[in-house]
């Protein structure tokens, strides 16, 4: 088996454990307000995090891609942004139903919500641009440009709760003099699982890339540049 | 700071809260939500998996 997948099974593990001990605490740590509905800060707030590091590690590999030239750091990339795009979606939805029982609403254009859709739709745009683009060259080059463009956002969604602090519905950072209250074997848990999760899925996914990279690159022999680094990770 | 007063200002902003929230109201919330990020997080794994194989 491919350590990727080992990867990605512990982190399966480790996440339904941090799940698992956050759903069923002690009810008298519930926070006072929502008191059940709080324990989605489990599964929220790691996947919202990490999902932006994933992100800021495609702007790295897109970097890398347009610095180097070669195709495994364009197949980093896309198969980083689709992770961060799960990881994106998944935050989304999991906001819009918290939002629905605390706020009383799916959606609120509120700045870290409508940043965070700008950035789903920004990375999506990039993966739909880079099915466009058959020239692999142009393609490498378009979507690294376009990736340091979308992930100037990251930034902005990260501090649009304090930037817009008065506009804005949705609770400020949780840091670690916040968190450290709320059960943090848990939650430290479950941040560290999305972090090894993101990573497996992300070779996973660079493998299929580079897969079809490669065979592109064999079916356009011997016109292809010289400047190839197709070999397995 | 205790529990439930660390847990306050990390988690919520009263100020956009409808109020509090019964533990009936909002089980099928936390159902839904762990519920759904599941199925997105293994249904991705095993489309990866299958991805691969082709």
């Amino acid at each position: 088996m491919k350590w990727e997948r080992i990867v990605v099974i512990v982190a399966l593990l480790m996440l339904a454990w941090s799940h698992y001990a956050g759903l069923t605490q002690d009810a008298e740590t519930d926070e006072v307000y929502m008191n059940l509905v709080g324990r989605i800060f489990y599964v929220h707030v790691p996947i919202a995090a990490i999902g932006l590091m994933v992100y800021l590690v495609a702007l790295v590999t897109a970097c890398l891609a347009l610095w180097s030239g070669t195709s495994k750091w364009d197949a980093m990339t896309e198969g980083i942004i689709e992770v961060g795009l799960v990881m994106n979606l998944l935050t989304l939805v999991q906001g819009s139903i918290w939002g629905k029982v605390t706020w009383g609403t799916w959606w609120d254009w509120d700045p870290r919500l409508t940043t965070t859709a700008i950035m789903f739709v920004m990375f999506l745009g990039i993966l739909v641009m880079r099915e466009m683009v058959e020239d692999p060259d142009r393609r490498m080059t378009a979507s690294a440009v376009a990736t340091i463009v979308a992930a100037v956002n990251v930034p902005i969604v990260y501090y649009s709760v304090e930037w817009w602090k008065e506009q804005s519905i949705h609770q400020g950072h949780s840091d670690q003099e916040g968190t450290s209250a709320i059960l943090p074997w848990p939650f430290r848990i479950g941040m560290l699982a999305t972090v090894l999760l993101c990573i497996g899925l992300s070779v996973m996914r660079y493998r299929i890339s580079l897969a079809k990279l490669k065979s592109e690159r064999e079916a356009e022999l011997p016109s292809a540049p010289a400047k190839l680094d197709l070999e397995e990770a | 700071m205790d529990n439930q007063t660390a847990t306050e200002t990390t988690a919520t902003q009263p100020s956009a809260m409808m109020g509090v929230v019964s533990d009936e109201v909002g089980r099928p919330y936390v159902i839904a939500t762990y519920s759904f990020t599941w199925v997105v997080l293994l249904g991705y794994g095993l489309t990866l998996i299958l991805r691969a194989r082709k």
